[in-house]
């Protein structure tokens, strides 16, 4: 699966920027004039999503930090991949996952 | 990824920010840094409020970009390039670039003077959240008297029309005077031509200096009787004023809370109007540690916890008053003092409300 890029690798929009508030990220879109807003745990995707780790990597964290199995956030970590997507969040060519 | 406000892990849209703004403002969340990277203009507008130091020098470039990152360090998340006119520093991309790569989403206010199709394109390789650029009229007459700079409104149009051509956002902002008040409307229709939004500001303020004389320019007292009606709910996005809410925002305003302000000189303030300095960007190796500490800080945040409490109580149109304890400051050398243009403009406000209300009352009730 591609989400952003190739290798599997979530990667966000490259003109997006970002800040951390009340541990909820705080997201730009200028190409769109937008601003997003993460829960926690997305917030948490969103900064692991660092440009190296991969989509397995990421829900290994989340599995590991949050207390839940692994396949339970793999497949968290894709819907919130696919909500990224549909709010313009990531790079161009991400395929829905 | 449950559980935010919304349930959904991507909240968006307007509740999601106003939410986020709230909070800033109550629990003192850096969100927004205003430099001033220049008092050098090329503009002499008549009711200009920066107030240069002769003879004494501005940051060089690497201290600004030094700054730069100690703002990122300390989570601002817009970082706003202002002057001035800071397009007239020769080293204005370097420090926007330098902006970008901390991070921040740009906002860069500007008088657009200066923006020819080559400065354009280098602007929208920034990808800036926003352009603000000044305008002051629906003609030249109007607009160069303002700027004090013959063929301005010519050159701004061009500008922005440089801009709008590569897509970038271009916000016009309008500060109503009473040269331009009855030019609002063919100020809109131009700014609609070239797909710019528009922001019409009633508010001229006193120099930095507390040199009253800019508000001579102030809109008629008339006129702003009808900007808080009906009449100019296109203009001003409103059927009426509204009253303060309280409930859901504590502080007056968010100075020293979401926002914090530098002059070209590395001046760290609260915001862009309440010059109380807290300390120098240059000599301050952790802002984080003064946004907690500074009893500057600390000090204008407790004024604005007080001002809805106090000032905005005393005052009978109080909950219509956009109070600026900055202003207030110096104006009057007081900060909890309600100043003549506010309480003007605040009964004001409150009237056209309350005929408001009285015209809703009369209104004939639907029958389904």
């Amino acid at each position: 699966m591609t989400t952003g890029a190739s290798g599997g690798i979530p990667r966000k929009h490259p003109h997006a920027t970002s800040r951390v508030y009340e541990g909820e990220a705080f997201v730009i879109l200028p190409e769109t004039s937008e601003y997003k807003i993460l829960n926690g745990v997305g917030s948490r995707v969103w900064e692991l999503m660092d440009g190296v780790r991969t989509l397995e990597e990421i829900a290994k964290v989340v599995a590991d930090e949050y207390d839940v199995a692994f396949d339970t956030a793999l497949a968290d970590v894709r819907e919130f991949l696919g909500e990224l997507k549909a709010n313009n969040m990531l790079a161009d060519g991400a395929e829905t996952p | 990824m449950r559980g935010n406000s919304e349930g959904r892990p991507v909240g968006d849209g307007r509740n999601a920010y106003a939410d986020l703004l709230a909070r800033s403002w109550n629990n003192a969340l850096p969100m927004t840094a205003l430099w001033e990277i220049t008092y050098a203009c090329n503009h002499k507008c008549a009711f200009c409020y920066n107030c240069p130091e002769r003879g004494r020098r501005e940051l060089g470039t690497q201290q600004i970009i030094a700054g730069i990152e100690k703002l990122a360090h300390l989570g601002c998340a817009f970082l706003v390039l202002s002057g001035g006119e800071p397009l007239t520093r020769p080293d204005f991309f370097e420090i926007a670039r330098a902006g970008k790569k901390a991070g921040f989403a740009l906002r860069i206010y500007t008088n657009g003077y200066l923006v020819d199709d080559l400065v354009a394109r280098k602007i929208r390789d920034l990808m800036p959240f926003e352009v603000e650029i000044s305008f002051h009229g629906a003609n030249a007459a109007t607009m160069d008297k303002l700027t004090g700079v013959p063929g301005s409104y010519d050159r701004v149009i061009e500008g922005i029309k440089s801009l709008r051509r590569l897509g970038v956002k271009v916000n016009m902002k309008v500060p109503i005077t009473r040269w331009n008040q009855e030019e609002l409307r063919g100020i809109k229709a131009l700014a609609d031509s070239m797909g710019c939004h528009p922001e019409f500001d009633p508010v001229i303020t006193p120099r930095d200096d507390g040199d009253t004389s800019p508000l001579a320019l102030q809109a008629d007292r008339d006129f702003l009787a009808r900007l808080w009606s009906p009449e100019f709910a296109d203009i001003t996005h409103e059927e009426t004023p509204t009253p303060r809410d309280d409930t859901r925002v504590q502080a007056n305003c968010g100075t020293g809370r979401s926002t914090i302000a530098i002059d070209p000189y590395g001046n760290i303030y609260p915001c862009v109007q309440w010059r109380r300095s807290a300390g120098n960007i240059t000599e301050v190796p952790d802002l984080r540690e003064l946004w907690t500490k500074s009893p500057v800080l600390n000090e204008v945040r407790r004024i604005a916890m007080e001002i809805p409490k106090t000032t905005l109580k005393t005052c009978e149109s109080g909950e219509f008053c956009s109070f600026c304890p900055g202003v207030a400051e110096v104006q009057t050398g007081d900060p909890f003092n309600i100043y003549p243009q506010v309480k003007a403009n605040s009964e004001i406000r409150k009237k056209a409300y309350d005929q408001f209300l009285q015209i809703q009352s009369r209104a004939p009730v639907a029958v389904s």
